[in-house]
């Protein structure tokens, strides 16, 4: 049976909110998807740092408010693009690592070798805002299912010709897009990291359904909402993950 | 008055005048021409744990240390140094023995692909490189990341020995395990972090004067063949034995093997004109410092022990003079002295001999 579901996060709920808009307006009656993004300035801020770090009233009185009218799944889509940050673009000293434990495209030889143990560092020396959000939202809500974050496309010229202005700062055009290996093995890693910090606080993690993936695993760009997150029926394969899951 | 040749030397040769009437950080114990180093020089550094010091002093002393194998940018510098990097020139760990350098020499040239390979981690299909056991905490993800790894590190180490102007080794150790079927020298026994130990696989060794000289002869040739304008400059490091596996007392032990390391020091710096020896194992276990360079637990060098060694290089390597004694270390640098320690003591993998007993 369908539930309510409630998915809080970031730039990744433009994905949700825009299926579960589509939801709504073919069927009115299917309970509902909704969203919370904690970076709106209704919250009045996300989060407040005098003493122990925690949600702002506004962003938790939001949450309570949503769990208390609709008894929703509770979703997070919290952070999730740190791995773009570091690998979208070339780097200009460029990199690349072997994944372990699962299959990827082949290593970019002509790199510079980083074994994938300082690829964990790298990340987490930048994610250290998106786990306190888990952590956070685990306090406010109690356990939650994480939707992972939608893979790369592999294609560059589309990566290049849909990366949103962040990218343009950190001049794309003239590095140029990261080899989409590179990119995989960076989105795995950071999944990894997501997913262990779930499961420490007792909560699920939900892949990416298989259905947007082409067959190395990358985002079939008909999924793609831009160089980084996904669109509308990228969405509306998560809810239904969402949903498949309770 | 009788005529002798003692009659007209100068003060530094005689120990009443250069050492007993003189405060210990007074001591300066080079005589006559040491090498002189050029702010642009590419300085080199790779030995044992004390050799850390004087990477780490150089760095800050405005010279060019060179380093051929940094972390890559992103990777946070506390992650880089907990990985080995920026310790050394390369990635290469210590070195303790001049076995092992001449071997690291001749990985590098693809002259000597030793049998053992790969060892297995803790961790399921993890790895760990034999002749860099503790570079990578918690061993490589696999035995192919390893070996991924150790090609591009042996690149950097070639390019360190064709670009260097200055390569300064500091001798650590004479005792080594050697693999039993093509004497690979080990920087770490077996067993105590990664491999497993078989008494039929290594053999110990504790090298004798004239086999410590012969590796170091056989690497100088092999450096000037790829560099001949390259220069070297040998230390042995203070630091005593954490544990000897010779059957003998550690204490002896300790005394044998800087003893050998110091004559076969001693002699290539006279078969070899562009090789100088430099004494910080002198200023550090000399009588004149009477143990007051060395901490509690008698291994480590103090900070002032190591300011100490560095005043005196840097006065004659680069005739610059550096502030002693205990106001050396500025106040309010405590925080980053007690990181740089535990650091240098991390790194100093030859401890872990003794891990047990602690």
């Amino acid at each position: 049976m369908s539930r309510n579901v409630l998915v809080i996060g970031q730039s990744h709920v433009q994905a949700i909110r825009c299926a579960a808009r589509s939801r709504r307006e073919t069927d009115p009656e299917r309970p509902r998807t909704r969203t919370i993004h904690t970076l709106e300035l209704q919250y009045g801020g996300e989060l407040e740092h005098s003493g122990q770090p925690r949600f702002s009233v506004g962003l938790t009185r939001a949450i309570h408010d949503q769990v208390n009218r609709h008894q929703p799944i509770v979703a997070s889509v919290m952070g999730g693009n740190y791995h773009n940050v570091l690998s979208l673009v070339r780097h200009h000293r460029p990199f690349d690592f072997l994944l372990s434990g699962e299959p990827s495209p082949p290593l970019d030889t002509m790199a510079e070798f980083v074994p994938e143990a300082l690829i964990r560092e790298m990340l987490l020396d930048g994610m250290d805002r998106d786990l306190l959000r888990l952590r956070l939202l685990a306090e406010v809500v109690g356990p939650f299912q994480h939707l992972e974050s939608p893979p790369p496309v592999a294609d560059d010229r589309y990566v290049a010709a849909r990366a949103e202005e962040y990218f343009e700062t950190r001049a794309i055009r003239s590095l140029g897009v990261a080899p989409a290996g590179l990119r995989y093995r960076m989105w795995r890693i950071h999944s990894r990291i997501i997913r262990e910090a779930c499961h420490n606080l007792g909560c699920g993690f939900i892949p990416v359904p298989h259905e947007v993936c082409d067959p190395d695993g990358f985002l079939r760009p008909a999924f793609a909402g831009d160089a980084t997150h996904g669109n509308a029926g990228y969405g509306e394969a998560m809810i239904a993950a969402v949903e498949g899951g309770a | 008055m009788t005529n002798h040749p003692y009659g007209g030397l100068p003060d530094h040769a005689f120990w009443r005048r250069a050492v007993a009437k003189l405060s210990p950080s007074e001591i300066d114990p080079i005589a006559g021409e040491f090498m002189k180093l050029d702010r642009t020089d590419r300085v080199a550094t790779a030995g044992s744990c004390f050799a850390q010091h004087i990477a780490r002093h150089l760095k800050t002393s405005g010279f060019n240390f060179m380093v051929t194998e940094s972390p890559h940018p992103l990777v946070p510098r506390a992650a880089a140094e907990r990985f080995g990097y920026g310790i050394f020139t390369a990635r290469y760990g210590n070195i303790y023995t001049a076995l092992q350098l001449l071997q690291l020499f001749d990985r590098a040239y693809g002259r000597f692909v030793p049998n053992e390979d790969v060892w297995d981690g803790d961790k399921s299909g993890s790895a760990v490189d034999p002749f860099r056991p503790t570079i990578q905490p918690g061993g490589f993800a696999s035995a192919d990341e390893l070996r991924a790894d150790r090609r591009q590190h042996l690149a950097r180490v070639r390019e360190m020995f064709e670009t260097v102007d200055v390569f300064i080794f500091t001798l650590g150790l004479t005792e080594s395990w050697l693999s039993r079927s093509d004497g690979a020298a080990l920087p770490l026994c077996p067993g105590v972090s990664g491999g497993r130990f078989d008494v039929d696989q290594y053999e110990f060794r504790n090298f004798r004067t004239a086999e410590v000289r012969s590796h170091l002869a056989e690497f100088i040739g092999r450096l000037a063949g790829v560099n001949p304008d390259a220069r070297i400059i040998v230390t042995v490091s203070p630091v005593p034995l954490a544990a000897t596996a010779s059957g003998n007392h550690v204490l002896p032990a300790t005394i044998y093997s800087k003893s050998v390391l110091r004559a076969a020091a001693q002699e290539i710096a006279e078969d070899f004109p562009h090789v100088h020896y430099f004494p910080s194992y002198e200023i550090i276990t000399g009588p004149q410092s009477r143990g007051r360079y060395l901490a509690d637990d008698l291994r480590n060098v103090t900070e002032e022990g190591v300011a100490h060694v560095m005043s005196v290089f840097l006065r004659h390597s680069a005739g610059t003079e550096m502030r002693l004694g205990p106001n050396s270390t500025q106040a309010g640098d405590d925080e980053f002295v007690e990181q740089v320690k535990q650091w240098v003591e991390a790194m100093c993998d030859e401890a872990m001999l003794d891990r047990s007993s602690e």
